[in-house]
């Protein structure tokens, strides 16, 4: 199958490959798979609790180069937007950037799982902070 | 096969829709029909009947080979039975089985990056103690799926669902550890023999 020129420099070049603290409370971290093709995608977010900004992005994914393009891609597009607007990103985005063929549709709807998987992290992880301060306070 | 709904190789093959099944039929059914449906018996057919017997021979092999491996009978069953039951449990595929995924990944990618400086019995007995897990977990899940299978058997006939949706889900999860397993497996294998990480 042949690649976009555009999957095939992410695939070559991944940018923000790598990991971040997980045990950050401002550390959001998406753990995906697609288990029909074996892959799994791993993406982290750096969050700023008072601006509800992306400050950092990081990702791992073992999978096919579709995968990989579109994880490293969405870590493109997300980093620096609010929460909210990272929330809104749809997989069509990713599938129109990286023109992925009708079979590799899957890889892009993983990203935006990856996404939406990480910013929930994020929440819960800030939610269970302010609980423990209201019971400290 | 249309998208929506596959062909049902259970009905096509005359038999249950189980998924312990007596091979010895299965295989003589292969055979009645293979007879039944073979072109060279229906030359003298019209156009028309001869085109039908040759897309009952071609469905009759991937009916056959389908239902023959126990785990294609299973992923066959749950396309017929639960359609949406693989894309409603994507998002709910165990933590546990994909951080499992993701750290034997880490770990392979990790021999590999040190493979160059070669002489690292280390890592090369960390990669055979991968492989080694992996095979005994591959193993393990014929014995799973057997289980499952006899489960299944027991309400097949049943039009309950409550009785089949819990059985049906806990295949789709034993179906796609296997494909984790048999993707990772092959990523072990290519790294102790040096060879590319397998890609699709």
């Amino acid at each position: 199958m042949a690649y976009s020129e555009k999957v095939i420099d992410h695939y070559n070049n991944p940018r923000n490959v790598g990991t971040l603290d997980i045990s950050d409370e401002t550390v959001g971290t998406g753990l995906v798979g697609a288990p029909e093709c074996g892959d799994v995608m791993r993406l982290q977010l750096k969050i700023n609790p008072e601006t509800g900004v992306i400050e950092d992005a990081k990702f791992k994914t073992f999978g096919c180069g579709s995968a990989i393009a579109s994880s490293s891609y969405a870590t493109e597009l997300i980093k620096g937007k609010t929460i909210e607007d990272a929330q809104n990103i749809k997989n069509t985005q990713i599938v129109s950037e990286l023109n992925l063929p009708p079979v590799k549709i899957h890889c892009s709807v993983l990203a935006e799982d990856a996404i939406k998987a990480a910013i929930d992290d994020f929440r819960k992880k800030q939610a269970q902070k302010n609980a423990s301060e209201e019971v400290s306070a | 096969m249309s998208a929506g709904t596959p062909d049902d190789y259970f009905a096509f093959m005359g038999i249950d829709r189980e998924l312990l099944i007596d091979t010895r039929m299965l295989e003589q059914r292969y055979f009645q029909l293979s007879r039944d449906y073979h072109p060279d018996f229906h030359t003298d057919a019209s156009e028309e009947a001869r085109q039908t017997s040759l897309d009952n021979s071609s469905m009759l092999n991937r009916a056959y080979h389908t239902l023959k491996d126990p785990y294609d009978r299973a992923r066959h069953l749950l396309a017929l039975e639960s359609p949406d039951v693989a894309e409603a449990q994507r998002k709910q595929i165990p933590t546990s089985l994909l951080m499992e995924v993701m750290e034997i990944q880490e770990t392979i990618a990790e021999a590999r990056q040190h493979a160059g400086l070669d002489a690292d019995p280390e890592r090369a007995e960390a990669l055979r103690g991968i492989h080694e897990r992996l095979q005994t977990k591959l193993n393990n899940l014929r014995g799973d799926l057997d289980l499952l299978a006899h489960e299944w058997n027991a309400v097949a006939q049943q039009s309950e669902r409550s009785h089949k949706e819990p059985i049906l889900k806990r295949l789709n999860e034993l179906l796609d550890t296997r494909n984790y397993l048999r993707t990772l497996l092959q990523t072990v294998e290519a790294a102790m023999h040096g060879t590319p990480a397998p890609r699709h």
